[in-house]
């Protein structure tokens, strides 16, 4: 997320050092500025000094708009000056953090619409906002409202590389579904998407990791569901693999940040690694005696659906109730566990 | 340390215009870091003013305050603290600043109109409980003095509670400083002396139920000082990630206000999963999840290098690259711009160089994954480093590109995730140049490790020798023992034995398996020792079949295993079962040194290590076997008094071997319980009568046919054969009826088997003889039925559930047909009844033409062509040598042998074999040298089971040849090939072996091979009777005398003697098995061969007086 401002340019306002008083106490009341800026790299660079609200009565005013507006020849004057950003931003931003989703869709559709008025300012509050309301959606795993919010988003074109990556990404990533009618379809979409995000400084790690989802559901929906739940066909085993790793590479690219998508996509990969053959034919095996024999015997696939599994429950996700996990992670065995205990120096 | 509190110690506008002039110059002095210079003008100004009884002070002491603040603020910079602290006291205690006409009149002070200098006087406080935490944890160029946290923390804790009991100013109220206050206390409890965990969990929590938003600084202080103290204490670790939790506000916030602390964040992200590798190398899983979950925590709050600089830079654009810092309060952040511009230039050092945190972030984890066993996510997260950060290098050092390296881990990850393709595909891709000295050899370990678990044993060998060459000079790795041991491995599974003892005996006498600092551990040591010298025992073992010396190696090398691992504790000596069961089997092989005794007590070490494993590894998969072989040695042993045990431990052995895994153990117990049904009816338990023991031994059926038997099973043919024959003499016609019923179910099935499977199984065409035996004899005996030929044909043609198309089995029914007509050609001969030969000999002629027409070359499998060439082979043997009958049935052999090899497309090794078979059986020396010259191609093939037919008759060819020398190394060879052979052949080929031995004057070696036949197949007679001949036959013509002194314990028989004895306790030992009553025609004359041997050798007036000199010892001994 880059940072976006509205600011406003207090002159005067509790900048109470002492050889200003005498004059300050006679001076005017503070006039209020409020500054939007674009500050990236491209060739339009433009800063808008604005009046704000309570003197344009809900209007901003563009008093200034050049290639080399130097903002802080014009702050020079001041001595102190503040940035503020709105305050439904701020919180929505604090719900976002601490993972009150909904509150913060909440109050982010109220930023977008209250500032929708600045939607063709470049990194206005409003653009923002819709920004972060696709990160929600994504984080709730609700593809239908990312869907509408990416569709009906402010002003794409006003977007830097990165932004506009994200509302592409969200998208793709809002399409995610079983149906294996689409899934040719979305794969081809989701890789293009990958091949040229891979070759971008601008993607950032929650827009990869968006479409290395995107893309392990879409090779996931060619694998039959009733074959995922009980146990896929040699037929599909390279399909499966595929679909895994593309689930792990998701779950990679987060590094930890914001864990829903990523959790999601470990606990798919686990239920196809389940079903991978050979896998639960394994399991009476391996609950009779688990001991490094047994486990270097297992099939590869057993060995990870079962580390995974227990990564699953003891790591990332412990809330997940899911059979499956449960077993598997109760097989889980480390060789390399105690490989320190009672060694002779 | 950057507290937001601070700014309440900045006094405001003074109207006075002295004190307040004075104030900006004791600031300008502070700044331009002069406090000498600066305290002085505060105490001057205090000196003139501080004291509130004077005219001016009565004035303007309530300047006084902020001058104290000031002097105390300016001790701290120094490090000053008692005085700062003691300052801070005067402030806080002054009765005279607490009049509220005093604090009034401050409040006319430009922002100071709410409370004037008041919030001052509660602040105090806390400020000396942040001068003392600073003074304790070193700031300001001081070393910490953790002692002084013991005096920070009842500070802290006083204003605390004056914070919760609403005792301070609305200032401090309003800004809520509580959470501050707490991040304080928490890392004061964690670093005073003696750590107090509990005290600080509960500021902890506090802290992140603060309501108002941290100062950045402040927060990362706080999770610095968790991660410093929790890397001494790995308990806490977890303390990191609960402290983001608990304050996501703080934490999860724009990529600019954590880009300044990434470096710090990534170092503790490293921190965590070491201590997760620790933990799980002390055996902590705990420890290690704990640690991982922070890892995963810490690693998520740290934004993107990218992003994270254009974020710092979109700052410096907004708020200018000065110190001057500018706020956000809505969103709680203070921006400064040189400080963001100086972290954004840091970044784009890191993007320019390649050297991006998140990437690393990305391997670290991967690394993690990997250690917690899944393969998966690493693989992900290298390939993820391939895709977006392709020149990514590496952190410190020459800063070398890491691309060969990540290729090499995305390989390694691949084919652990069984994606062989793919893994091959980056191996090829990487420079071997690139991945530094030490991964150079990686790539060859992988590969030497990936063949050896494909078990493509004859590549590993190369493979691990480029291994070792690329380590000739670290001889005392972990990877060169590794390597060696590979080959080793490998070796022993292509059955190379001399390499084996040749290779294994250097490791072992390398000094390289020595426990050493800077070598092996002894735990490595435990991985390769014992079972190194398991293979070269092993070899050794196998290499007593040629040269019997080497089973006594074999046995040295099993002692110093057991005396240097004596534990019977499989978690420290997994190999030991292994170790004592091969000694079981050496020392069963070994017997026959001549030396009575020493054989003996080689019977007992066997038993007792049969016991060694019963005792301790009863769960263990040889357990089973270990009671086989202890159950055949008290069964086949002299006394009798112990048979009874043999039978036990039959019995402990098949429910043991039914309870291993997948059936692995059926065959065991399949063995097992042939014996138990061929012995225990002559071993009845006390007080056990015959109706009991009748019922016991139809148990052993019922187990078999129940639990054990199966389509293809090794005994079920014979156990059907077995209990055919025993219904015959249970006087029980139902019992017949079943029986007869069963063998021909079995029949069928292992017919049908057998055709579907390909496999030609001799025992078929035994049990199948068997079958028509017990049939004749059964029609006769409960149906007083004496068949016709016409009946047996009728039956045996439309022999039940035998397909039609199976030409082989149909083959067999046929050729038991000729069999049976054979036997009454035989019986007929005997009778003198001449129509009857003359008819048979003509039916037999007609039958066999039937058969061959049935089984045209050309309308025949390449495998069936085969099968009856070899038919024909067998058929040719029956006719004298040079006779044109065998004449003709080797051309016809030949012409089934030669269609497959015109054909030339599968079974060509085994129609070269036939046809080299059927050439042997010519006279024409032609003919011969062209079978000689098959069979030594053949011989050198790698298909076992051409090559061990091949020196079969190779053999053959040699003995009949007058080649005995030739014969002992064919046969040899053949005892040396592992698989490819039956368990007959091999014994008809121990035969064979032993009268080469003979003939080519190796007269103790061809004695100790027949021994060695007898004595493991004592109830087969066909072997253990011509075997016990042969012994018989060479030690009467040795002749040695007897030697020694009965009563100096040094005597030793004669050989006449021994010869006449062996064939004596044969003799009793099969007729007390009861052995002698279900013998075939055929065995019985074998057994006859021997009866009579004895017979005639015990008319030998020396046997006689040696015995009964035996005999007289014996009793003079007993009296």
């Amino acid at each position: 997320m880059k940072t976006k401002h509205v600011l406003i340019l207090l002159s005067g306002l509790l900048a109470a050092l002492p050889q200003l008083s005498a004059q300050q106490q006679a001076a005017p009341a503070p006039t209020m500025l409020t500054v939007q800026v674009q500050p990236n790299k491209g060739k339009a660079r433009r800063i808008t000094i604005m009046a704000p609200s309570s003197v344009t009565k809900g209007s901003f005013l563009r008093l200034v708009s050049r290639e080399e507006p130097p903002v802080l020849d014009q702050t020079k004057n001041y001595k102190m000056f503040f940035i503020e950003s709105p305050e439904d931003l701020a919180n929505a931003l604090r719900a976002y953090s601490s993972d009150d989703l909904s509150s913060a869709k909440r109050q982010l559709a109220r930023v977008r619409s209250t500032y929708a008025g600045f939607a063709g300012l470049p990194n206005n509050p409003s653009t923002m906002a819709a920004l972060m309301e696709l990160s929600c959606n994504a984080r709730a795993l609700d593809w239908s409202n990312l869907g509408k919010a990416a569709a009906d988003f402010p002003s794409p074109k006003m977007l830097e590389a990165p932004d506009r990556m994200k509302v592409e990404a969200a998208a793709i990533l809002s399409k995610v579904s079983d149906d294996p009618s689409t899934a040719e379809g979305r794969k081809k979409e989701v890789e293009e998407a990958i091949a040229s995000a891979a070759k971008s400084p601008a993607v950032t790690s929650e827009v990869y990791t968006w479409l290395k989802y995107a893309l392990g559901r879409a090779l996931a929906s060619n694998i039959p569901a009733e074959e995922i739940q009980k146990s896929i066909t040699r037929e599909h085993e390279e399909l499966a693999s595929l679909a895994v790793d593309a689930y792990c590479e998701a779950a990679a690219s987060s590094h930890g940040r914001f864990m829903e998508i990523p959790v999601d996509a470990m606990h798919r990969a686990f239920r196809i690694l389940w079903a991978m053959p050979g896998v639960k034919e394994y399991v009476p095996k391996a609950k009779k005696k688990m001991d490094k024999k047994v486990w270097e015997a297992a099939p590869y696939n057993f060995r990870d659906a079962v580390a995974l599994a227990y990564l699953l429950r003891n790591v990332y996700a412990p809330q997940i109730k899911d059979e499956g996990i449960s077993t598997a992670s109760s097989l889980y065995f480390n060789g390399q566990l105690g490989a320190n205990k009672g060694a002779k120096k | 340390m950057v507290l937001a509190l601070a700014i309440l110690g900045t006094p405001l506008v003074c109207h006075a215009q002295d004190p307040a002039a004075e104030f900006k110059v004791v600031q300008q002095l502070r700044a331009e870091k002069k406090p000498a210079d600066a305290l002085k003008r505060i105490e001057q100004v205090l000196a003139v003013y501080g004291n509130p009884k004077s005219r001016v002070g009565k004035q303007f002491s309530y300047f006084a305050p902020f001058f104290l603040w000031q002097k105390a603020a300016i001790l701290c910079d120094m490090g000053d603290y008692d005085q700062a602290c003691a300052t801070y006291k005067e402030l806080a205690s002054n009765a005279a600043y607490k009049e509220r006409s005093m604090i009034e009149r401050s409040k006319v002070l430009p922002g100071r109109n709410d409370e004037g200098y008041a919030p001052l006087l509660t602040m105090a406080l806390f400020q000396q409980g942040l001068a003392r935490y600073q003074q304790a944890s070193g700031a300001n160029g001081k070393e910490g003095k953790r002692e002084v946290f013991e005096q920070c923390i009842p500070l802290l804790e006083e204003y605390l509670k004056l914070y919760d009991g609403g005792k301070v100013s609305q200032r401090e109220k309003k800004m809520k400083v509580d959470g501050q206050v707490c991040a304080l206390l928490l890392q004061a409890y964690l670093q005073k002396e003696q750590p107090d965990f509990n005290k600080a969990g509960v500021y902890m929590e506090r802290m992140g139920k603060a309501k108002a938003i941290l100062p950045d600084d402040m927060v990362m202080n706080a999770l610095s000082t968790v991660m410093r103290i929790a890397s001494e204490n790995p308990q806490y670790i977890e303390w990191g990630s609960k402290m983001i939790e608990s304050n996501p506000g703080s934490f999860h916030v724009a990529p600019h206000r954590l880009a300044p602390y990434t470096g710090n964040l990534f170092n503790y992200g490293v921190r965590s999963v070491r201590l997760m590798e620790e933990g799980l190398h002390a055996g902590s899983l705990d420890q290690a999840l704990s640690c991982l979950r922070t890892a995963n925590k810490i690693f998520g709050i740290m934004p993107d290098t990218v992003e994270a600089r254009d974020s710092l830079m979109d700052v410096v654009k907004l708020v200018g690259p000065s110190a001057r810092s500018v706020a956000d309060k809505n969103m709680g952040i203070t921006y400064v711009g040189d400080r963001s511009k100086a972290c954004a230039e840091r970044l784009n050092s890191l993007i320019k160089d390649h050297t991006e945190l998140e990437a690393y972030t990305a391997l670290t984890l991967a690394n993690a994954a990997a250690r917690m066993g899944s393969n998966r996510l690493a693989k992900a997260g290298v390939k993820l480093l391939l895709e977006r950060y392709p020149h990514l290098r590496q952190q410190g050092g020459e800063k070398k590109e890491m691309r060969d390296l990540n290729y090499l881990q995305y390989s390694q990850f691949c084919r652990a995730t069984g994606d062989e393709a793919t893994a091959l595909k980056y191996e090829g891709k990487l420079n071997p140049e690139n991945v530094g000295e030490g991964n150079k050899n990686v790539v060859a370990i992988n590969k030497m490790i990936r063949l050896t678990k494909e078990k493509q044993w004859e590549q590993v060998i190369p493979a691990a020798e480029e291994v070792l060459s690329g380590l000739n000079k670290e001889t005392d790795t972990l990877n060169y023992v590794g390597a060696y041991f590979s080959k080793i491995a490998a070796l022993y599974y292509l059955s190379r034995m001399d390499q084996v003892v040749k290779a294994g005996t250097e490791l072992l006498e390398s000094g390289m398996l020595t426990p050493k600092e800077g070598g092996l551990t002894p735990e490595q040591v435990l991985n390769y020792e014992p079972q190194t010298m398991y293979f070269v025992m092993d070899a050794y073992k196998e290499l007593g079949a040629q040269e019997p010396k080497n089973y006594d190696k074999a046995m040295a090398m099993a002692d110093a295993f057991m005396q240097k691992y004596p534990s019977i504790n499989l978690q420290e000596n997994s190999m030991a079962p292994n170790v004592y069961f091969d000694a079981i089997t050496v020392l069963m092989k070994r017997r026959g040194h001549g030396d009575e005794n020493a054989d003996k007590a080689d019977l007992q070490k066997a038993l007792r290590y049969c016991e060694v494993i019963a005792k301790n590894w009863k769960d263990h998969e040889l357990y089973p076997t270990s009671r086989l072989l202890a159950g055949s040695i008290l069964i086949n042993g002299d006394d009798d008094s112990e048979k009874p045990k043999g039978i036990e431990a039959l019995e402990e052995c098949v429910p043991a071997a039914l309870k291993l895994e997948d059936g692995k153990g059926k065959p065991v117990a399949s063995n097992a319980l042939f014996w138990l049904v061929s012995f225990a009816p002559e071993y009845p338990r006390e007080g056990e009568d015959s109706s009991a023991l009748a019922a016991r031994v139809k148990g052993y059926f019922d187990t078999y046919w129940k639990d054990v038997d199966s389509e293809g099973d090794a005994y079920a043919l014979q156990m059907a054969s077995l209990q055919l024959s025993r219904s015959l003499d249970s006087k029980d016609v139902a019992a017949y009826e079943a029986a007869l019923a069963n063998a021909q179910k079995v029949i069928a099935r292992e017919a049908t088997f057998d055709f579907k499977n390909n496999v030609h199984n001799p025992e078929l065409e035994r049990t199948i003889n068997s079958y028509v035996d017990s049939y004749v004899n059964g029609e006769k005996a409960f149906h007083d039925k004496v068949l016709t030929l016409e009946e047996k044909t009728q039956h045996l043609t439309n022999f039940p559930g035998i397909d039609p198309q199976d030409k082989y089995s149909n083959a067999i029914l046929r050729m038991a047909l000729l069999n049976s007509m054979n036997e009454a050609l035989v019986t007929a001969k005997r009778g003198g009844k001449t129509e009857e030969v003359t008819a048979l000999e003509r039916d037999i002629a007609r039958s066999f033409r039937q058969m061959r027409d049935a089984f045209k070359p050309q309308d025949l499998t390449n495998f069936i062509c085969v099968q009856v060439g070899k038919f024909e082979v067998d058929y040719a043997r029956r006719f004298r040598s040079g006779s044109p009958e065998r004449k003709q049935e080797v051309e016809v052999a030949l012409s089934y042998f030669t269609q497959v090899l015109e054909r030339g497309t599968d079974y060509q090794s085994e129609a070269e074999l036939g046809k080299a078979q059927a050439l042997s059986l010519s006279d024409d020396s032609a003919a011969q040298k062209e079978a000689f010259a098959l069979y030594s191609k053949l011989a050198s093939v790698q298909d076992p089971s051409v090559v061990g037919p091949a020196l079969i008759g190779l053999t053959d060819l040699n003995m009949s040849t007058g080649n005995y020398q030739g014969a002992v190394d064919s046969a040899s060879k053949f005892m040396n090939v592992r698989g490819g052979s039956t368990p007959r052949e091999r014994l008809e080929m121990m035969l064979k072996l032993a009268e080469a031995y003979c003939s080519s004057g190796k007269v103790q070696e061809g004695i100790q091979t027949y021994v060695n036949l007898y004595s493991q197949n004592r109830g087969n007679i066909a072997f253990s009777a011509p075997a016990v001949k042969g012994i018989m036959t060479q030690l009467w013509k040795r002749n040695t005398p007897s030697s020694g002194d009965r009563l100096k314990n040094n005597f030793k028989q004669s050989d006449h003697w021994r010869a006449w004895n062996t064939g004596r306790d044969y003799v009793n030992q099969i007729r007390r098995a009861g052995i002698d009553k279900k013998m075939s025609p055929s065995e019985r004359d074998l057994f006859n061969e021997v009866i009579l041997l004895v017979e005639e050798y015990s008319k030998d007036a020396g046997v006689q007086r040696e015995e009964k000199e035996k005999n007289d010892f014996q009793s003079q001994l007993s009296k």
